[in-house]
């Protein structure tokens, strides 16, 4: 009978250690999510020929963003204690044939303007970057189309938005990171925008 | 890691003492009774989480015994630090805990298993992510606030006695917060403990 209440004793001193070890703290995350309309551009054309180059750009977005429903503009610069800049992903595919999408290599096709693009693989990573003269988010980076075909470009690889972009700053030092909804125009109902190169 | 080798060898410890000393002892049985005072210090809190838990249990017959349980953060813990701890939403700095106990084996003071009600009066810090509106702009912030709530629980617990007035006692119980309508701080309220403590006339 001892035996068994040594044993439980046991048990329960290792129970009341784990307890107690994870009382203190539960989840915080240093996160805000909010949403601003048409902070990056598709600069869309009627129709694109070989050698044409689509450009993307956040037309010097402003620290201060326009929220909808709400009368004050939100220092995006504040929240986030001095953020020097704000990343997004996008892609870039070429049909191959019918529902069969390849994501195309851009290498030196992908041309920086404003702020920075790099390719990654499937995805580019591009990067608005903070101008303190007139504090703006700067970015426009072009893609040099050298091939006939029908593409789609989206913003959907680290994001689940359909109908924009995902935009998050680049934070440290365990300041806030604003995490920004932003429609983009041009887009079609699955998140794509779709142009033929002749 | 050391510290919890050392709680472990503390705890082997214990037991394998309080083996030799189980046997019936009526001499000691009429000492402990005659002992209606009891003061013990936590030694769990104290190593593992930066908390400092003193108790005080007096004896009213051989079945009940009512206390009063403090446990306090240490303040230099939470001015300097809560900020910077990243994912904690919340630091509970202390908690007054009146209790009530009932022994199973009251025929059997060395040994004992009990039942307990409990309230809790606990406070602290939590954090919020609150949007500030000033003068034409406006922005979010990671605000600091305090909080006070009452908690009413239940615990069990198990105690033994060594040389008739040195106890060591481990509980564990949990409760519910009366009012949590900020939704800020935790729903739930735990009691757990591995005291070690002197009883007295």
């Amino acid at each position: 009978m001892k035996t068994i209440q040594y044993f439980f004793f046991m048990v329960l001193a290792t129970v009341l250690m784990a307890a107690d070890c994870s009382n203190k703290d539960s989840e915080f995350y240093n996160d805000v999510f909010v949403k601003a309309p048409n902070l990056i551009e598709i600069e869309t054309q009627s129709n694109y020929s070989v050698n044409d180059i689509l450009w993307l750009n956040s037309d010097s977005f402003s620290r201060y963003l326009v929220q909808p429903n709400t009368a004050k503009m939100l220092d995006s610069f504040k929240t986030t204690s001095g953020a020097l800049s704000y990343n997004f992903s996008y892609v870039i595919e070429k049909q191959v044939t019918g529902d069969e999408w390849a994501a195309v290599v851009l290498g030196s096709n992908l041309i920086n303007q404003k702020g920075n693009s790099t390719e990654d693989e499937d995805f580019v990573n591009g990067t608005c970057v903070y101008n303190e003269t007139t504090k703006n988010y700067d970015f426009r980076s072009g893609i040099k189309l050298t091939q006939t075909g029908v593409y789609r470009l989206s913003f959907g690889y680290n994001s689940t938005s359909t109908t924009g972009v995902e935009l998050r700053s680049n934070s440290t030092n365990n300041n806030l990171y604003l995490n920004i909804d932003s429609n983009v125009a041009g887009l079609n109902g699955d998140g794509y925008y779709l142009f033929s190169v002749n | 890691m050391q510290s919890n080798k050392s709680y472990f060898l503390f705890v082997l410890l214990f037991v394998f003492n309080f083996s030799s000393y189980s046997q019936k002892n009526t001499n000691v049985e009429i000492q402990l009774q005659k002992r209606k005072n009891e003061i013990r210090v936590d030694v769990l809190k104290k190593s593992l989480n930066d908390r400092l838990e003193l108790n005080y249990e007096r004896f009213l017959n051989t079945k009940f015994s009512v206390g009063i349980s403090t446990t306090f953060l240490e303040g230099k813990f939470v001015k300097n630090d809560f900020k910077n701890l990243i994912a904690t939403k919340y630091i509970n700095e202390y908690q007054i805990v009146p209790f009530f106990r009932y022994s199973f084996s009251h025929k059997n003071y060395q040994s004992n298993w009990y039942a307990e009600a409990f309230s809790s009066i606990n406070g602290g810090y939590y954090k919020n992510l609150e949007r500030i509106e000033e003068n034409s702009i406006a922005f979010y912030d990671e605000v600091q606030k305090k909080y006070t709530n009452i908690g009413l629980g239940a615990s069990i617990g198990y105690k033994f006695y060594i040389i008739k007035r040195i106890a060591v006692d481990m509980h564990f119980g949990a409760g519910g917060q009366l009012n949590n309508q900020t939704n800020q701080v935790p729903d739930g309220i735990t009691r757990i403990g591995l005291d070690v403590g002197y009883r007295f006339y």
